[in-house]
């Protein structure tokens, strides 16, 4: 990560670590607000008034930034396979042309930021700190080798995680974890069918306190 | 409180009917409905996740009653439903000032954070917090949204801006951002 790219985050990890506990206030907007103003529903002058307030309102900055890391997983989690591989095949010219876009725009960007010098914003520096899995959504993991995998969220983080069964069934957690990987212990699985789709989701917590929650992730056993 | 798995017929008679005649079924949806809960609720609130998927079910049913013509609520209200009950509860919790568990028990953790450390990001944060304040209003809203972790992208969807737009309102408030905390003695 470049030395701005430690700032931004330094920035972005400050800014949400300003009493989040504080209790909502009068002229906190309703959850529903908040949801569609993150997807861009409502009226612009709407969305505009909900993002004034979480300029000034820890907490529902705190609400807002649940709601980003839930929009991610849902619409990951909502797209089967086959849906997914249906929409390739018919939109492939598209994303042919999306990509080419994107290496432009890439392109150009890059040649803007080295003029712009270090204290350039980094744009896509969120992509960086968000959790995700390493582990292949297809494949199905020996019960005596289930090991969880996931992206480094930072220097010195230490991570805990939950495993749930979809009902919610709690199989497994650790935390104060260092490593970016977890082996769920064989004995936890051993009461859960051939089969199984495992829940399972992570939290950082970086040295300044800050957090990190990744999306819901899912994982199969054999 | 009984979960939704628990719920009685009658109040549950007129998804049971959709979901018996529609595609998805009702232990589909109440499956989905369940993980979309989970994935909104934070860990130090999973003890109350049972009422909180009761509180949302409820308003899912009732937002179901409303709109006649479209019972299959589809994974964005489903998401939304679910998010608003949880917000709703995790106020709840702030009001009361309870403490949260986790909180406790990391306490005694040794990946405890370091108190200099987090008292330092909160003044920094609160010095941000002040900065915003005196931003133009285009820019305070697009820094905003940048220190959310939002691309430029995203910003000019939610703003309804130009790409270009979102980028220069972010690049000047940023500088501006760093002038003021510079001014302030504030370094992250």
């Amino acid at each position: 990560m470049s030395e701005s790219g430690s700032v931004t985050e330094r920035l972005r990890r400050a800014f949400a670590a300003d009493e989040q506990s504080r209790p909502p206030g009068p002229h906190c907007p309703e959850p529903d607000r908040i949801w569609d103003a993150l997807h861009g529903r409502g009226g612009s002058e709407e969305r505009r008034e909900v993002v004034d307030h979480i300029a000034e309102c820890a907490a529902c900055a705190a609400d807002w930034r649940v709601a980003m890391v839930s929009a991610e997983s849902t619409e990951a989690s909502e797209a089967t396979p086959a849906t997914v591989r249906a929409g390739v095949r018919s939109r492939w010219p598209l994303l042919v042309a999306a990509a080419a876009a994107l290496l432009v725009v890439t392109l150009v960007a890059v040649d803007r930021l080295s003029e712009r010098g270090d204290e350039t914003p980094v744009y896509r520096a969120s992509e960086t700190t968000a959790i995700r899995s390493l582990i292949d959504p297809q494949e199905t993991l020996p019960r005596d080798q289930a090991v969880l995998r996931w992206s480094p969220a930072g220097e010195e983080a230490r991570y805990s995680i939950e495993i749930d069964t979809l009902g919610l069934e709690p199989v497994s957690a650790a935390r104060g974890l260092e490593a970016t990987e977890y082996q769920v212990p064989p004995e936890a699985l051993d009461e859960l069918p051939p089969g199984t789709t495992l829940h399972w989701r992570v939290e950082a917590r970086l040295p300044d306190g800050s957090r990190i929650l990744s999306p819901a992730f899912l994982a199969r056993i054999e | 409180m009984p979960g939704p798995d628990q719920g009685d017929e009658s109040a549950t008679s007129t998804l049971g009917r959709e979901a018996r005649s529609g595609p998805t079924g009702e232990a589909e949806l109440r499956r989905r409905f369940r993980a979309q809960v989970a994935r909104f609720c934070p860990s130090w609130l999973h003890s109350q996740i049972d009422d909180i998927v009761q509180v949302a079910w409820m308003r899912l049913r009732d937002a179901q009653e409303k709109n006649e013509r479209n019972r299959d609520p589809g994974p964005s209200l489903i998401a939304k439903v679910a998010y608003c009950a949880t917000i709703d509860e995790i106020r709840r919790q702030r009001r009361r000032k309870e403490v949260p568990v986790e909180d406790v028990a990391e306490a005694a953790c040794s990946a405890a954070p370091d108190p200099a450390r987090l008292a330092g990001a909160r003044e920094i944060g609160r010095g941000i917090r002040d900065c915003l304040s005196r931003l133009i209003p285009n820019r305070r809203r697009a820094v905003t949204l940048y220190l959310q972790g939002h691309s430029a992208p995203e910003t000019g969807r939610i703003l309804d801006w130009p790409l270009k737009r979102a980028e220069n309102m972010i690049f000047r408030g940023m500088a501006d951002l760093r002038r003021c905390l510079d001014a302030k003695g504030l370094k992250p």
